[in-house]
């Protein structure tokens, strides 16, 4: 029986895309589109760059489909890798953004109430992780938000799984770190 | 599983031992059951879980994902003839069989040539040196 366009595999689609195939190409965008673009905007802070850095992603895929080997790889690892790539290099172009654009701040002197509000915890945690070093952001929402496991991620950042692991423990502890004055206000109004 | 090791995963992965490598799971457990530090260690990983779950989910509308689509499929089909680059010309890597293969025939085709009388050579007579003396015997008077 001939897989359907919603049975065939990446891999599939992506071999006969190598081949010159702009439907199979097709289909494969529509299928991982909607995630690369969450991903990129999980890196580079805001929707628009996001779209930008999706679709240059596709581009790159299209343009070097013949250097798909399918050797085993899996197609997420190798579009992820370079959706993730291309949002911290555009990060990295894009740092001495306006003013205007930069997350808001925790802010300390928050009361009790605003702290309790789950819209102003989540700006705040926003705004820390969107300070936070770009390899360190893109470890956290593949492994936190994505829900890939630390393997997984390693492969798309081309690092290794203890490197992983060290950028993690940076990533949520200085997410933490920024994050104290609302704990330590939570837990005042708590008692 | 020492402690240490415990509180360097709870530290990477967070309080969800779901995350935690496959094969570190059952000693975490057992870890758990045995030492309180353990217990406060993955107590205080969730708090940043609790953060970190409150960061706001990028929305990709149906919308904003067509429009996407769109673009991409309109630099695709602007692409369709792709520019013409010689292959001597191409981009690296270098490509050094095509390049052996042409100058191997144009060798080929020099000897042929040569050989078939198509191409001669005709001795040049020699050439009279007697202005090129003089010059430079008025640059050695000079």
């Amino acid at each position: 029986m001939e897989p359907t366009e919603e049975t065939v595999t990446d891999e599939a689609l992506m071999a006969s895309a190598a081949a010159g195939d702009r439907k199979a190409f097709g289909t494969l965008t529509r299928r991982h589109l909607r995630r690369s673009i969450a991903l990129a905007q999980r890196v580079v802070g805001n929707a628009a760059d996001a779209e930008e850095v999706a679709q240059d992603a596709f581009l790159q895929i299209w343009a070097n489909a013949d250097r798909w080997r399918g050797d085993g790889t899996r197609f997420t690892t190798w579009l992820y890798r370079i959706v993730v790539n291309r949002a911290i290099d555009y990060k990295r172009r894009r740092s001495f953004a306006p003013l205007d654009d930069a997350g808001e701040i925790a802010d300390p002197a928050w009361s009790a109430e605003t702290v309790i509000d789950g819209i102003r915890i989540g700006a705040a945690v926003d705004a820390a992780i969107a300070a936070l070093p770009e390899r360190q952001r893109a470890a956290l929402s593949l492994c936190y938000h994505e829900e890939m496991t630390c393997a997984e991620a390693s492969e798309i950042l081309q690092v290794s799984v203890s490197a992983m692991e060290s950028l993690l423990v940076r990533a949520r502890r200085v997410v933490r770190a920024r994050l104290q004055p609302l704990i330590r206000q939570k837990d005042g109004a708590r008692s | 599983m020492t402690l240490k090791e415990f509180k360097r995963y709870a530290a990477a992965y967070g309080a969800d031992l779901d995350r935690w490598p496959r094969s570190t799971r059952v000693d975490a457990l057992t870890l758990l059951d045995d030492s309180a530090e353990a217990r406060d260690l993955l107590a205080d990983a969730a708090v940043t879980d609790t953060l970190l779950d409150a960061a706001s989910t990028p929305l990709v509308s149906s919308r904003r994902e067509a429009q996407v689509y769109a673009r991409i499929a309109d630099c695709l089909s602007q692409r369709v003839v792709p520019e013409f680059v010689p292959w001597f010309l191409s981009r690296p890597p270098f490509r050094p069989a095509p390049l052996a293969g042409f100058l191997a025939g144009m060798a080929v085709i020099g000897f042929l040539s040569y050989s078939q009388g198509l191409v001669t050579f005709e001795k040049t007579s020699t050439p009279n040196l007697s202005g090129v003396m003089i010059v430079s015997y008025l640059g050695d008077v000079r």
